[in-house]
């Protein structure tokens, strides 16, 4: 009996101490914010799933670019701080993290996403509150035109398709040959048809295959018996390429800049070679306002960036832009007024008052060749017509 | 233990079934090269005594002892490869494979080479497998299967079904064959050969435990048990069990 | 359409047709060994690619042994999913759905840790004999594509006659077809169903390290080949190796000719149609009542 009563006794006393202890471990210690709050950027990324691809390396750039500012003293004094959120590469996830970023973080401006459907469902909370977004992914649909505060870092897909057009035109290629996947290779197919009839090209031979198809030899086939005088490929995966370039084709190869990276380039194999990307950054021999940035991106993760690394870099320093002119404590519509303007990027230069939103050029576009699995940078630039 | 006249010896043996008694102190014995029959009514415990036996279920009371040695803790595939094969009231055989091919998976335990030469096909698997397939192709000869060896199992008729699966446990040399209801579904001139088979095989120096329903073929037996609802009221030849007034009266419905 | 597209089109099928039927061919062995359907069979094929990727460009061993120990690491994996997992459910009476989600379980699970321990990128093999192309009716053959057609074909006849005139293979066959029965007759039934996932995983891992030097591997390849590997399976009888290798080739081929003949765009739905048709008019499979009672 006795015995019975102490432990009940004890019971609750030791459940209270353990709630008071969880509680007192999660209020966050007012000692540790002893200087001057942070500046929050909320950053939402595809870090698995199927765009892990681009989100892993946009956030190395965003991460080395927080490490840069904040030992420059970040943004007026002010250090900076990335609270950087997995979208799991679908929109229904952007939507909570971007949901708890912007109520219970109360971050001041949004990073995000990789890729366009998780774009425009976050699109769809910035916009109301015009908090200023800075996308990583293409100009989307029509929509997209209509946020003004949600701005592309990345180039849309027109400008993508007038690019390749344009370096096939300078080679003199009339008939092309085009092999491009089901997802974003579509979209720059259909751009290319639009456009293909004002440089005088033809497409003789243009074949599908699925986004992660392990094989595509049999549409490489067609393609060659078509004997094309160039041939575009537009996917993420080292495939195509591969195939086109076992069956002996000698073409030259232009590929879209979503296969310029060292990933894929290690999956082509032997046939990294001969293909070119209208791309933005090679590491190996950079425009001289990029050699910076990939100095100090080489010193930290000890390899050369490329695209998707810069724009996560000059996303950062674009919010950080805007904020300095309009200033750290300014509300959202002061910030978005501030955004849309030029801004010279590493990766490129942009002009965010622009229609789509991210005002990159034709002229701005960086010709890169891979020969025997390294990346050389061309001589050939595309004028504005 | 007197182990050594007798290859099969049960002492005390009861099992029950969610607190009902189906086997209660059975006690009896089966000597070498002799032919033991068990009889009784419909669920009194022939089937549970067989799976004790061979391994299928693991008796709660009592000794089970084969060729002088307790078979608790064996295997049904450990008493199998020392020879106490039995066989089942439906014939069980390998559909999917050939009548030939059923006989020789029976000689397997006879082999001793190992999966590495199986894989590497090493001379000692293939002379093995050569063995195997000439004691098969004998047993096929001799249980009249020969037309039939190349013939999937599933194609076979009941009373043929019997006989392959009764070969199939034979080849492999048992020195106890344990056969229930081996006359089930088939017509006389089967059962005929049955006992000429069953006689055989005792002449050869296999020791047989038979359950039947069958009167006639049971005559068969050196001595015959009857089970009656987990316990043995009666022992004998069998004209003297016709003639047992208790078993009259519960089984043989007099 | 010329002979030389034709031609290539139909290499390119055969190619593609003998990877999907060696990932059927074990799946099948599998199948027939233990009436599990094995939806990790890929991971197979992913592990024993990756051991030899690491011990050939990791450590410089030479081919022929990194290759032999791709293959063994296959069995090993077979023989531990076997005694850790398929065995406690057996003897726990498991209904027949669980196997197949804990098989996706155990799938899901290896490609998340090839991912963690050695990340997302992809490995491509060096191919088997020399860099050779040959023409064949104006078609590119590399070298290694002829020896993926013959050791294709020398794996499905041993695995034949494996089954047929071996005692291990013939006791394998037994305990899957009749456990009870095969117990009875000394088999230990326990232990061949051990062996048979060790076969269907040295089975699978060699598909890996066949198909490496065409296919770059990574950590989510597995999935994708393990659904093309149940197509070929089913198409041919799922208990059948020869069947599935049959099914594999036809999967292959019919995939090309849509490509060659119709579109790109339309290759899935003319394929599956296609096989829709077949499995109706031939439910028992490509090979009939043979292949379901066990090639």
């Amino acid at each position: 009996m006795t015995a019975k009563k102490t432990y009940h006794g004890r019971a609750p006393a030791a459940f209270a101490l353990i709630v008071a202890g969880v509680a007192f471990l999660s209020t966050p210690a007012a000692a540790q914010r002893s200087g001057a709050e942070p500046f929050k950027i909320g950053v939402i990324l595809a870090l698995t799933g199927a765009g892990a691809g681009l989100g892993i390396p946009e956030r190395s750039g965003a991460l080395l670019a927080e490490k840069i500012i904040n030992s420059k003293g970040g943004v007026n004094g002010t250090p900076i701080q990335l609270v950087i959120e997995d979208d799991g590469s679908n929109p229904d996830g952007a939507i909570s993290k971007a949901n708890s970023l912007i109520h219970r973080e109360k971050v001041s401006a949004l990073i995000g996403s990789s890729q366009t459907a998780s774009t425009v469902a976050i699109g769809g909370l910035t916009d109301p509150l015009k908090m200023p977004q800075v996308a990583l992914s293409g100009l989307g649909p029509a929509i997209e035109r209509d946020r003004k505060c949600v701005l592309h870092v990345a180039p849309s897909q027109a400008l993508n398709a007038k690019a390749i057009l344009e370096y096939a035109s300078s080679i003199g290629a009339k008939k092309l040959g085009a092999l491009y996947d089901s997802g974003y290779g579509t979209v720059v197919y259909n751009e290319l048809r639009k456009l293909s009839d004002a440089y005088g090209i033809a497409f003789v031979a243009t074949e599908k295959f699925e986004i992660s198809a392990t094989d595509t030899t049999t549409q490489a086939a067609k393609i060659r018996a078509a004997q094309p005088d160039a041939i575009v490929v537009v996917g993420v995966t080292g495939v195509p390429i591969r195939s086109l370039r076992q069956l002996q084709m000698k073409q030259t190869i232009i590929a879209a800049n979503g296969l310029a990276s060292y990933e894929t380039v290690k999956s082509m194999g032997d046939a990294a070679d001969n293909v070119v990307f209208p791309e933005f950054l090679v590491g190996e021999d950079p425009l001289p306002h990029q050699a910076e940035f990939v100095k100090l991106f080489h010193k930290e993760y000890g390899r050369f960036p490329k695209i998707l690394e810069a724009v996560g870099w000059d996303a950062v320093h674009v919010i950080l832009a805007a904020f300095k002119k309009a200033d750290v404590g300014a509300n959202n519509e002061k910030v978005c007024e501030a955004i849309r303007s030029t801004f010279k990027g590493d990766m490129t230069d942009y002009d965010f008052s622009a229609d789509d939103l991210n005002g990159i050029k034709l002229s701005n576009i960086v010709y890169s060749k891979l020969v025997a699995g390294q990346f050389t940078r061309l001589p050939f630039q595309a004028k504005e017509k | 233990m007197s182990g050594h006249t007798e290859i099969l010896s049960l002492r005390s043996v009861g099992h029950s079934f969610g607190g009902f008694s189906v086997l209660k102190n059975v006690n009896f014995s089966v000597p070498h090269g002799s032919i033991v029959g068990l009889i009784g009514p419909n669920g009194s415990g022939k089937t549970t005594l067989f799976n004790v036996i061979s391994g299928y279920i693991r008796h709660q009371h009592g000794l089970v002892a084969y060729d002088g040695h307790n078979m608790q803790a064996e295997s049904i595939q450990a008493r199998s490869s020392a020879g106490l094969v039995r066989t089942f009231q439906t014939p069980k055989v390998f559909e999917q494979m050939t009548v030939l091919e059923n006989i020789m998976a029976g000689a397997c335990k006879l082999t001793r080479s190992g999966v590495i030469e199986d894989i590497f096909s090493l001379p000692r698997s293939r002379a093995d497998m050569r063995r195997i397939f000439e004691l098969a192709e004998e047993a096929c000869l001799k249980f009249g299967m020969e037309k039939l060896r190349h013939d999937l199992a599933l194609r076979l008729p009941a009373g043929q079904r019997r006989v392959l699966e009764i070969a199939r446990a034979v080849i492999g040399r048992p020195r106890l064959l344990m056969l229930d209801e081996p006359s089930s579904g088939l017509n006389t001139n089967e059962i005929a050969s049955l006992r000429r088979w069953i006689e055989q095989l005792r002449a050869e120096g296999i020791a047989i435990l038979l359950v039947s329903h069958d009167m006639e073929l049971m005559t068969v037996a050196d001595c015959v048990h009857v089970l009656y609802f987990g316990e043995i009221i009666a022992s004998g030849g069998m004209d003297e069990i016709q003639k047992n007034t208790q078993v009259r009266e519960v089984y043989l419905g007099a | 359409m010329n002979v030389g597209l034709l031609a290539q089109s139909l290499l390119a099928g055969i190619t593609n047709g003998l990877t999907y039927a060696l990932i059927g061919i074990g799946l099948a062995a599998i199948f027939k060994g233990s009436r599990v359907p094995n939806a990790m069979q890929g991971e197979f094929s992913v592990v024993g690619a990756i051991v030899v990727v690491l011990l050939l460009t990791g450590h410089g061993w030479p081919y022929w042994l990194a290759i032999l120990c791709g293959g063994l690491s296959g069995a090993i994996l077979g023989a531990f999913i076997e005694v850790a997992f398929i065995r406690y459910m057996i003897r726990n009476a498991a209904p027949e759905d669980s196997y197949l989600l804990l098989t996706i379980g155990i799938g899901l699970s290896i490609s998340a840790a090839v991912l963690y321990f050695f990340g997302r990128e992809s490995h491509l093999l060096p191919g088997f004999g020399s860099d050779n192309l040959y023409i064949i009716l104006d078609a590119v053959v590399r070298e290694h594509v002829i020896w993926l057609i013959a050791i294709s074909i020398l794996l499905t006849i041993g695995l034949r006659q494996f089954y047929r005139t071996t005692s291990v293979g013939l006791k394998m066959m037994a305990a899957s077809i009749d456990p009870v029965g095969a117990a009875s007759i000394g088999i230990d039934v326990t232990l061949m169903r051990t062996f048979t996932f060790m076969l269907g995983g040295a089975l699978g891992a060699a598909a890996g390290i066949l198909i490496t030097p065409i296919i770059p591997v990574d950590y989510m390849i597995g999935l994708q080949l393990t659904l093309k590997g149940f197509a070929a399976a089913i198409l041919g009888g799922l208990t059948n190796p020869l069947g599935a290798a049959i099914g594999g080739l036809v999967l292959g081929i019919i995939e090309a000719m849509a490509i060659v003949g119709v579109s790109s765009s339309y290759k899935d739905v003319i394929t599956f149609s296609l096989l829709i048709l077949i499995m109706i008019a031939m439910p028992q499979g490509l090979l009939g009542r043979a292949g379901r009672t066990g090639g």
